[in-house]
C-alpha cells in the first residue's frame, strides 16, 4: 500500500507548477473585468482574519492599504492567514496563501509575484508597485524569522543535550 | 419625440441623475463649442437646467464636472472614434453608476508621474495639458479595484474601502 506523505508537509506541486496552474486559471476568462470578478471571488473564499491577529507585527509596511499576514509553522511548512481592507490585496493575499500552504521557508523565500504579470490584469509590472513589493519583503521575513527561530531551538536542545 | 437620454454623473462627491445630457453635448459640439469656450460653463450648466434641476451652491461643482464630460465628448469626437457609450453595466445586479467606487485625485499632491494612468487596466485616467491627471470615467473602474493607488509616490489617490461594499451590499439586502 502507498502512503501519500502529508499534503501540509510535502505540498505536490513545486511552487512554478501552481504558479502556472493560477495563470491557466485566468487565462478562461477574456476580458479584465471577468478576471477582476474572478480575483474578487478568491478574495471572498479567504477567511477574515481573527481581529487579535491584525497586530502591527503582522501588519504589511510600505502598502498603502492595510494588509495582515499571520504565519504559523507546523509539521515542517509554513501556514498563512491573511486579510486586508482592499478586495484586490486580499485576492491577491488569497494566492499567496495557496502559493505558500505547506511549503518550508526556504521554498517560501523563492515566491515572488512575477507570474502575476502573465495573468493581465494590470499593465504595471508587479515589481514595479511598491505594495506588492512590501508584500512580498514581509512574506520573506516572516519565512526568514521562522528559519531563526528553528536554528536557536535547535542550537538549544543540541546544547541541552 | 424619443425619451431624453438619462446618466448619472458625479457632481462634487454625490452622484445626481442627469436627464438630457448626451443631447446637450451633442447640440454643444454641433453649435462647434469647444472645451477652451470661455462661456463653456455657463452653456453647459443653462442647458442642463433645460430638464434638471441644479442648486445655486452646486453651480462650480456641475460646471466642473459637465466641462469634464463635454472635454471627452468633444476629444472622442475629434479623434474619430464614438464617445463612449454609456453603459457601464451591473454590479451584482445594481447599475454600475449606482456604485460610488472611483479613484478620486487630490490635485494638490498629484504630481503629474501617471503611474495610475500606466497600471489602470481601464481608461479611467486622462492627463491633462497643464501635466495634471484627472478621472475622466470614473465608472469604467473596475468595482473592488484600487490598484492605481499603489505606483502613486504621493499618495494623491483616493479609493473607498471595502466596508462602503459590504454596506452597500447590507443596504440592498445583497447578502
Amino acid at each position: 500500500m502507498q502512503i501519500l506523505p502529508k499534503a501540509t508537509q510535502y505540498p505536490l506541486f513545486s511552487i512554478s507548477a501552481l504558479e502556472k496552474q493560477i495563470i491557466q486559471e485566468f487565462e478562461q476568462f477574456d476580458g479584465v473585468d471577468e478576471k477582476y470578478r474572478h480575483l474578487f471571488k478568491l478574495a471572498d473564499t479567504l477567511p477574515d482574519l481573527d481581529s487579535g491577529l491584525k497586530t502591527e507585527k503582522n501588519q504589511v509596511k510600505g502598502c498603502q492599504s492595510t494588509v495582515w499576514f499571520y504565519a504559523t509553522f507546523q509539521n515542517g511548512g509554513m501556514h498563512l492567514q491573511a486579510d486586508s481592507d482592499s478586495m484586490l490585496i486580499k485576492a491577491i493575499s488569497a494566492l499567496i496563501v495557496r502559493l505558500v500552504e505547506g511549503r518550508s521557508p526556504i521554498e517560501v523565500l523563492e515566491v515572488n509575484l512575477n507570474f502575476l504579470d502573465k495573468m493581465s490584469i494590470w499593465k504595471l509590472a508587479s515589481r514595479q508597485n511598491p505594495g506588492l513589493a512590501a508584500i512580498i519583503v514581509h512574506l520573506h521575513s516572516m519565512a526568514r524569522s521562522i528559519l531563526q527561530d528553528k536554528a536557536t531551538s535547535q542550537i538549544e536542545n543540541h546544547a541541552a543535550t | 419625440m424619443p425619451p431624453l437620454s438619462y446618466r448619472t454623473l458625479y457632481i462634487g462627491m454625490a452622484p445626481a441623475g442627469l436627464l438630457g445630457l448626451d443631447e446637450l453635448l451633442r447640440e454643444l459640439f454641433d453649435a462647434s463649442a469647444t472645451p477652451l469656450d470661455i462661456d463653456l460653463n455657463d452653456k453647459l450648466v443653462l442647458g442642463i437646467k433645460r430638464n434638471n434641476f441644479v442648486p445655486k451652491s452646486a453651480y462650480k461643482d456641475y460646471a466642473v464636472a459637465l466641462r469634464l464630460e463635454f472635454t471627452a465628448y468633444y476629444d472622442a469626437l475629434k479623434q474619430g472614434t464614438t464617445p463612449k457609450t454609456r453603459n457601464y453595466g451591473t454590479w451584482e445586479g445594481h447599475p454600475r453608476e449606482h456604485i460610488p467606487w472611483f479613484p478620486t485625485i487630490a490635485e494638490e499632491l498629484c504630481n503629474g508621474c501617471a503611474a495610475c494612468i500606466e497600471v489602470c487596466p481601464k481608461d479611467v485616467f486622462k492627463k491633462t495639458t497643464d501635466g495634471k491627471v484627472i478621472v475622466v470615467d470614473p465608472f469604467d473602474c473596475i468595482v473592488g479595484c484600487c490598484f492605481c493607488k499603489s505606483p502613486c509616490l504621493p499618495k494623491a489617490i483616493m479609493m473607498p474601502n471595502r466596508e462602503m461594499l459590504d454596506s452597500y451590499r447590507h443596504q440592498q439586502g445583497m447578502r
